[in-house]
Order: C-alpha cells, then structure tokens, then sequence
C-alpha cells in the first residue's frame, strides 16, 4: 500500500492539472516538452528572448554558486602535486626567457611594419576593441558546446562577434541579453570557422565535431597540409577578424586533419570578445 | 512545542529535499572533459529525479520537473524541452514500476537507475543525430552514463538523508507496509 506523500506535501494544493503527479498530466507535459523541442531544434531563435531573459536574471545566482564549483575544479585539476607546480614553474621560466627575445624581435619588426606600410599606403584592417568578460558557465555538455559570459548588449556585446581568449580563438557570440551572452564554442557541432594555414595559406573551413579537436573540412584532395601547421582565421565572411590564432594540424587515426586548439576551451575562466563595430546577425542552423 | 513553531519546522524539513534537487540542478550544469571525450556533464538532476520518482514521486509534481527540465534547457543550450521531455518520460515510467522498484535491495533500484540512464542519453543522442545529420561519439555518451551510474549510489545516499527529515513519513521510503 502506498504511503502517506500527498498529505505531508504542503504545496499539493498548488499543484496544476490535477495533483500534477497522474499519468494524465504527464503525458500533457510530454506532448507539450516535445512540441517545445522540435520548435527549439529547427527554429532555435524563437526561444532566443526568454532563453536570454533567463539567463539575465539566473545569472547571479549561478555566478555565485559556481564560485566555490569553479575553484575546486581548479585547485583539484591544477595543483595536484607540488612536482607539478616546480615542472610548470621550469617550464614558465624558460618560455619566459624566449619570450623576451621574441619581445625585442616584434618591436623591431612592429616599427619596421609601420614604416612599410605607410610607405606603400596599405588600407589597414580596422582596429577592433575588445570587451574582457568573465565566464559564468562551464563549457557546455555532451550535445551544446556553448558557455555564457556576464557580459550583453549594455556591454558592447554583439551577435557574431568573435571571443579569444589569451591562448587563441574560442567561439562567436550566438545569443545576447542585457548582461550575458552566448557563446558557441567552436568545438560545437555547428560551429563553422572560415580558418587558413598560415605558412602555405591554404584555405579550409574548420568544423566542430562536439570534441576537443574540431576537424578541418573542404580541402582540395591535393592539398599536403603538414601535421604542426599553425592556423589562424582567414577572414573570409567577415565574422572572424583575419588573422586570430586558432591551433596546430595534427592527422587523426582515421587520417583527418583536426586542429589541437590553442586555446583549452574547457577551462576558461575569461575571455575578450572581439568588438568589430559591426553586427554580424548570423542564425545558428 | 507551540503549534507554529511546529508549522515552521515541518516547513523547513520539507525544504530540505528541494534545497538538495537545487543544488543537483546548478551541479548538472557544471560540465567535465577529458581529452579522450570533450565536455560532458554528471546526470545529476536525472538521478534525483529517478530516486523520488520511485520514493515519493508527489514531491516532484510533473509540473515541477517540467519547469526544472526548462530552465535547465535554457541555462545550458540545448534545445528547450528535450531535458523536461526526458525527466517527464523517466519519471512516467519509474512510477509506474515504483511499487516494485521500492520494495527491491538497492543493487536492484541501482540497476534501474544503469536502465534509465542508457534511455534517456541513447534517445537524446539519436534526437541529437537526427536533428544534425551527424552523430557525436559514442565516448562522451558512454562517460555521461558511466559516470552517473557510479556516482549514483553516493547521490542516492545523499537524497535518502534529505529523505529522511521530511514531515510525516511513516518509514525511510515514505511506504507503509
């Protein structure tokens, strides 16, 4: 026999479409959750308002439990050993000491660029500004590679725009509230970044395959891509600004060309979305 | 103890289990990866959802786990009403096994959980297929399961203790025999 669960339930009385527990009410809200998902697979935008909406107002309550989440992940992930803190220190040393020859290098050629350029009268590409922003969820789950960021439209922030982080790129800005964002990453299913080889410059669209290592698509069946090739975007379609680091070639098992991302999308804490001062409206597919 | 004080005790008690299915909820949207897998996320609210609806399913009103699954879709990118529609669904079925579900060891209840879990990531994975044109892996689909099935018995300890300070309970598992 059944125990006594409804009585010791205070909000029974609230409970809509009957006691909200039959069987009846359930396949309601079955029917209506399924209605609800097809809309939001092939019409994605029709949910953007109140998926932003929501986003704006749970945002600080997320923003403030995932503090102390976010510093275990953290401390569990990266300090597991004191070994491992003196190899990291080493190894930060000594690319500390090649940066700053690198250092000098780019000043150097920075004056020699602008001294170049103005000789042969190029059209420079336009300055962007950058809005630095935190990042308020994790990296998305198994089928939505996406995060949200505390920062909206009141901030600059625009659909399409490109987020970097320190390392390289990250994703564009799919979705935009007052005070938080959508990004898509580009390790999501339909990211879709216009990339090139920066020695060869050859071009190649770089897909996301919801893993860590997005592939790239549309080459020329002669084209010898070596694996350690550096890529950056191409600037094609003018959603990505030409030129952002991206990551290095490497072959799959399967012989696919993927791309092992400068940047470790699944650790970020923040990143700079790229202001082109355009909006570049793109429907997510 | 005055009749108000009483009032306000039981009312607090009966928080406690929703103030555990909250923070399931903001845990649910935390994801992990591995370079072997990519992101993935621990099926947390799934499992609270599975052990009230074999325990006590009218403390999780159907309307309740819609809106629970909702939000979550809206907080986490995916498509609206594919995580209400799988928390509806397993919900619906584990009620209706509940009699026999509650009166198993809890090896046998786990083993439901394993079932569970298999349908509701093998029927978001073919949506997700579907709707694409293409699949994703089978590995982070096979780490979601695997994870929560191994974290599912400490979960499970976790809502039997929120369990066990709701008001008015005849025994641990809310049956009388």
């Amino acid at each position: 026999m059944l125990g006594s669960g409804r009585s010791a339930n205070p909000l029974g009385k609230i409970a809509l479409f009957g006691d909200g527990s039959g069987s009846g009410s359930s396949y309601i809200f079955l029917f209506l959750s399924f209605l609800m998902m097809i809309i939001s697979a092939f019409r994605p935008q029709v949910f953007e308002v109140v998926r932003m909406t929501a986003s704006d107002n749970i945002s600080p309550v997320l923003l403030f439990v995932n503090k102390p989440i976010h510093s275990i992940v953290t401390f569990v992930t990266e300090t597991t050993t004191i070994a491992q803190i003196q190899a990291t220190n080493d190894r930060l040393e000594q690319e500390n000491q090649k940066l700053r020859q690198w250092y000098q290098v780019a000043l150097m050629l920075e004056s020699e660029n602008a001294s170049l350029r103005e000789l042969l009268n190029i059209k420079l590409d336009p300055k962007y500004e950058y809005v630095t922003t935190r990042v308020l969820s994790d990296s998305g789950n198994t089928y939505a590679k996406s995060l949200l960021i505390t920062s909206g439209a009141d901030d600059g922030i625009g659909k399409g725009q490109a987020a970097i982080s320190g390392e390289g790129l990250v994703g564009r800005i799919i979705e935009v509230g007052h005070h938080t964002a959508r990004i898509l990453l580009v390790t999501d299913i339909n990211s879709r970044v216009p990339v090139m080889v920066e020695k060869t410059t050859q071009h190649a669209i770089m897909a996301g395959r919801n893993n860590n290592n997005p592939q790239l698509i549309h080459l020329p069946e002669d084209s010898e891509i070596e694996d350690g090739s550096r890529i950056i975007t191409s600037g094609y379609g003018s959603v990505y600004p030409y030129g952002l680091p991206v990551g290095v070639v490497f072959t799959d098992n399967l012989g696919n060309k993927r791309v092992q991302l400068y940047a470790d999308v699944s650790r970020l804490l923040f990143v700079r979305v790229v202001n082109s001062g355009e909006n570049h409206s793109i429907d997510v597919p | 103890m005055s009749l108000s004080a009483e009032k306000i005790e039981s009312f607090l008690r009966f928080c406690v289990p929703y103030l555990v299915i909250l923070l399931l909820f903001v845990l649910n949207m935390a994801s992990l990866s591995s370079s072997v897998t990519g992101a993935f996320e621990i099926p947390f609210l799934l499992s609270a959802v599975y052990y009230w609806s074999v325990y006590r399913p009218t403390l999780i009103p159907v309307w309740f786990v819609f809106v629970l699954g909702v939000v979550l879709d809206l907080m986490s990118g995916m498509p609206v009403g594919m995580s209400s529609f799988v928390l509806i669904f397993v919900r619906l079925i584990v009620t209706d096994q509940r009699l026999f579900l509650a009166s198993q060891s809890f090896p046998a209840v786990w083993i439901g959980f394993v079932f569970v879990c298999v349908i509701a990531n093998a029927f978001q994975w073919l949506f997700f297929g579907l709707i694409e044109g293409q699949w994703t892996g089978p590995l982070p689909v096979l780490a979601v399961i695997g994870l929560g099935s191994c974290i599912y018995p400490f979960l499970s300890a976790v809502l039997y203790l929120s369990h066990k300070v709701l008001p008015g309970l005849s025994d641990h598992y809310g049956v009388v025999k």
